[in-house]
C-alpha cells in the first residue's frame, strides 16, 4: 500500500513531461530522422518572410558534414516554422542551432515577434544568438562559403562567439534580448556583411531601440 | 529408511544387508576368518572405499587375529587398525555411512556392527576457482569433498571457538551440511536464526549449496544477492572473523555466507592483499563500472529520444550518420544486442574452453563488424552494449541484478527519457534501502544513517588501522 501511495507523487511529476503537439517522441523513430539545423537566415520580400534553413548531415562515418539549404515562406513566423516543419519527412532540430542572421528591415520592426516564435519551440536554446546582415541578404551571407569550417553556420557561430569574447561586440544571445526587450532597453546585435573575396565577415554593431530606431557602434 | 534388525548370527546380517542392496552390484561382502576361528563380514561399497586400508588395516588384522570370539568394542579398539572406527547402535546411521564410504565390520555372536572410516573416493585436487582469480594472495580453492572442505578453513583459523555445527538434510540424499561460525564473534541471534532456517529445509534432495541458499536467503524476488557465495576457503575466513556465518555443503566447492550487504558485492577477492591505495582506486571504478553497466544503455536512449540537445553537434550527426539506412530504431537495436550479448555469454559458458573462446570470437568480433557493415546494427548501440556488457564484469556478483536492471531502466528511460531513468535508479535505491539479509541492513556502510560500523568503506583502510575499525556483522556502531 506504501508502495502504491509512493507511486502517485511520482507518476504526478510525469504531468510536466507531457511533450507538446507534433512532438511526440516515437520509440520506433531512427535517430537518423532527426533532422540537426545549424542556422536560418530570414528576410523579408513582398510582405512574406523567407526563412533559409541551413540542415548539416552526415552520410558517412568518416566525419564529412555537408550543408544543405531549404526555404520557406509564410506571412507570420509561426507559419513559418510551421510550414518548415512540414517540409521535413525527418523532425527538424532546433537544439543545435546557433545562429539566426536577419534583415535590417526585422531587426528594426519584427524582432519581438520572432522571438516569441523561437522560444514558442521546446528545441531552441536561449543562447541562440542573432546578427543583422548588412550590404548582402541574409541568406546570402549564411551561404557564403567558410574558410574555416564546412558548414557556413557553425563557422558563423564561431566567429561570433569569439568576436564576442574579445569583446568586438557585445554579448547578447536570445535570453538577454527578451530581457531587454521586455524592460524597454536598447539591444546591441552583432552586423554581418560579405567580404570583397565572398566570406562572411564580422563588422560592426547595430544598436535598435524598442521603437525601431537604429544605430551603428 | 528401511527398518532393520540385527541378531547374533552372523549369516542372518550379511543376508539383512544383502536384501537392503540386492539390486546394487556395488555392495560387497567379504567374509574373513582366523585360524582360532573368529568369523567376520567386511561390508563396502566398490569404489568408495580406500582397498589399501581395507586389506591392511581390517583384513589382516582379523586373520591374524588369536581370538575365537570378540566383542565389538574389542574388534574396535584392539583389532581394527584404523583411527576412526566405532560401535555403531543406530543402524540407519551405520547404512548412511557405508553408503558414504565407511566399512562396515560385522561379527559373528555380536549384533553390533563396527564401522570403520575407510573413505577413499575420487576427488578432484584443490585449484584457484576459474570466476574468483586474484592477481595476488592464496589460490587455493574448495573442492567437493566437505571434509577437505572444512579442514582448509579450520587451517587459516587456528582458534579453539571456530565451531562446525553438523546436520544431514533432505530426505534421499541426506546431504551432510555444515554451519561454521566463530563463538564470541559472531551473534548468537545470528546463528539461531540461519540454525533455525536450516532445520526448516524441506527437500528431497540437495546436490548444491544453491538448493540451500534459495530456501534461506531473504528477498526471494530482489536480483540483488541476500547470501554470499564463494569457493575460496581464505574468503571464508574472513568472513568467519566479520561475524558472519559460513553454510558448507557435502558436494559442493560453493559456500554460503550470511549475512550479505552490498558493500561486499563491490569488494574483490584481493582488496585486501593488495597495497592500499591501489585497492581503493579499484573499488572506486568498480562501483563507476557497475553503475554505467546498468544506466548507460538507458542514457543512450534517453538522449537520443528526449534530450539530444544534450549531445554534442558532431557526436549528433556521427549517431546520425551511423543510424542511416539500418532498419531498426536504436531503442530495438539496444534491446537486440543486450539479449544477443546474453545469449553469447550463456553459450560461451557453457562450452568447453577452446570452442568457447572461438566462439566468443566469432560471435563478437565477426558478427557485431559484419552486422555493423551490413547495416543490419548500427556502430553507436555495438559500443554502447560492449560498454555495458565489459564494465558490467567489473563485480561479478552483481552481474545478474546488472542484467535485470539494464532491462527495466532502459524501458523507464525509453518512455520518459531523463526522468524515468531517474525515477527507475531512485526505484532501485527505495528497494535497496528496505532489503535485509538476515536482519542486517543491505546498504550498511554504504548510506550514511547505516554507515557508522566500520571506516572501510568505499576506500578501505590500512590493516594497521583495521583492528579497532573493523566490520563485524551483527555489532552495533563502533
Amino acid at each position: 500500500m506504501k508502495k502504491l501511495l509512493l507511486l502517485i507523487p511520482c507518476i504526478l511529476m510525469l504531468a510536466g513531461c507531457q511533450p507538446i503537439k507534433n512532438k511526440r517522441v516515437e520509440l520506433n523513430q531512427n535517430a537518423g530522422q532527426i533532422l540537426p539545423i545549424s542556422a536560418l537566415a530570414i528576410d523579408k520580400e513582398d510582405d512574406l518572410y523567407k526563412m533559409t534553413i541551413e540542415s548539416i548531415r552526415q552520410d558517412s562515418l568518416d566525419g564529412e558534414v555537408t550543408p544543405e539549404y531549404f526555404t520557406v515562406k509564410a506571412d507570420d513566423f509561426s507559419k513559418l516554422f510551421y510550414n518548415a516543419d512540414m517540409m521535413f519527412a525527418s523532425r527538424l532540430y532546433l537544439s543545435h542551432a546557433s545562429v539566426v542572421i536577419i534583415s535590417e528591415e526585422i531587426a528594426r520592426f519584427d524582432i519581438d515577434k520572432l522571438i516569441d516564435s523561437l522560444i514558442q519551440r521546446p528545441d531552441v536554446r536561449l543562447t541562440l544568438r542573432i546578427a543583422v546582415s548588412e550590404s548582402a541578404s541574409p541568406d546570402e551571407i549564411l551561404q557564403a562559403p567558410s574558410v574555416t569550417d564546412g558548414i557556413p553556420g557553425m563557422a558563423l557561430s564561431s566567429l561570433i562567439e569569439k568576436r564576442t569574447k574579445d569583446q568586438t561586440f557585445k554579448d547578447f544571445p536570445m535570453f538577454r534580448i527578451l530581457d531587454y526587450r521586455l524592460n524597454g532597453r536598447d539591444i546591441a546585435l552583432p552586423v554581418l556583411i560579405l567580404s570583397d573575396d565572398g566570406h562572411a565577415a564580422p563588422d560592426s554593431s547595430i544598436i535598435i531601440s524598442k521603437d525601431g530606431g537604429i544605430k551603428y557602434a | 529408511m528401511a527398518e532393520i534388525k540385527f541378531t547374533t548370527s552372523l549369516e542372518h546380517n550379511i543376508q539383512v544387508l544383502k536384501n537392503i542392496f540386492k539390486d546394487d552390484n556395488t555392495f560387497i561382502t567379504r567374509k574373513a576368518k582366523s585360524k582360532n576361528g573368529l568369523s567376520c563380514a567386511v561390508c563396502f561399497f566398490d569404489g568408495m572405499v580406500n582397498n589399501l586400508a581395507i586389506n591392511q588395516s581390517i583384513i589382516r588384522p582379523i586373520v591374524s587375529c588369536y581370538e575365537s570370539t570378540v566383542t565389538a568394542e574389542t574388534l574396535a579398539e584392539t583389532i581394527i587398525q584404523i583411527n576412526d572406527s566405532i560401535v555403531q547402535t543406530d543402524l540407519n546411521k551405520m547404512l548412511s555411512a557405508m553408503m558414504y564410504g565407511d566399512t562396515v565390520i560385522l561379527t559373528e555372536g555380536e549384533s553390533r556392527p563396527v564401522v570403520v572410516n575407510t573413505k577413499g573416493f575420487s576427488v578432484r585436487s584443490s585449484s584457484e576457482p576459474d570466476n574468483e582469480r586474484v592477481l595476488r594472495g592464496p589460490r587455493e580453492g574448495f573442492t567437493e569433498v566437505f571434509m577437505t572442505n572444512l579442514s582448509m578453513i579450520r587451517r587459516r583459523l587456528n582458534d579453539s571457538r571456530l565451531k562446525f555445527s553438523f546436520s544431514r538434510m533432505a530426505t534421499h540424499s541426506q546431504t551432510a551440511v555444515c554451519l561454521c561460525y566463530i563463538e564470541g564473534v559472531t551473534d548468537d541471534k545470528l546463528v539461531k536464526e540461519i540454525k533455525k532456517r536450516l532445520n526448516n529445509i524441506d527437500l528431497d534432495g540437495i546436490l548444491d549449496a544453491n538448493y540451500i541458499a534459495e530456501c534461506i536467503r531473504d528477498e526471494q524476488n530482489s536480483p540483488f544477492p541476500t547470501l554470499g557465495t564463494t569457493e575460496r576457503p581464505d574468503v571464508v575466513a574472513a568472513k568467519l572473523l566479520e561475524g558472519r556465518v559460513a553454510i558448507i555443503t557435502d558436494g559442493s566447492p560453493v559456500v554460503l555466507t550470511a549475512p550479505c550487504i552490498l558493500q561486499e558485492c563491490i569488494q574483490a577477492n584481493d582488496d585486501y592483499y593488495l597495497p592500499v591505495m591501489q585497492a581503493s582506486l579499484a573499488r572506486i571504478i568498480r562501483s563507476a563500472g557497475v553503475l554505467l553497466s546498468i544506466i548507460i544503455p538507458a542514457l543512450y536512449i534517453a538522449l537520443l529520444y528526449y534530450h539530444a540537445e544534450l549531445l554534442p553537434t558532431r557526436m549528433l550527426l556521427a549517431i546520425t550518420a551511423a543510424q542511416k539506412g539500418v532498419p531498426l530504431p536504436p531503442l530495438w537495436e539496444i534491446f537486440m544486442l543486450l539479449i544477443v550479448f546474453e545469449i553469447l555469454k550463456e553459450a560461451g559458458a557453457r562450452t568447453p574452453g577452446v570452442i568457447g573462446s572461438t566462439m566468443s570470437i566469432v560471435g563478437g568480433l565477426v558478427l557485431g563488424q559484419s552486422a555493423v557493415s551490413a547495416r543490419i546494427i548500427s556502430a553507436p548501440a555495438v559500443i554502447i552494449v560492449a560498454i555495458a556488457a565489459v564494465t558490467g564484469l567489473a563485480a561479478p556478483k552483481l552481474q545478474n541484478a546488472a542484467l535485470y536492471l539494464r532491462f527495466v531502466l532502459l524501458v523507464c528511460s525509453a518512455l520518459f527519457g531523463l526522468y524515468g531513468l531517474i525515477l527507475g535508479l531512485s526505484s532501485v535505491l527505495l528497494h535497496l534501502c528496505a532489503l535485509h539479509s538476515c536482519s542486517v541492513p543491505y546498504l550498511l556502510n554504504l548510506l550514511p544513517r547505516v554507515n557508522a560500523h566500520t571506516e572501510d568503506r568505499a576506500i578501505r583502510i590500512s590493516w594497521r588501522q583495521m583492528k579497532n575499525k573493523r566490520f563485524i556483522a551483527g555489532r552495533g556502531k563502533k
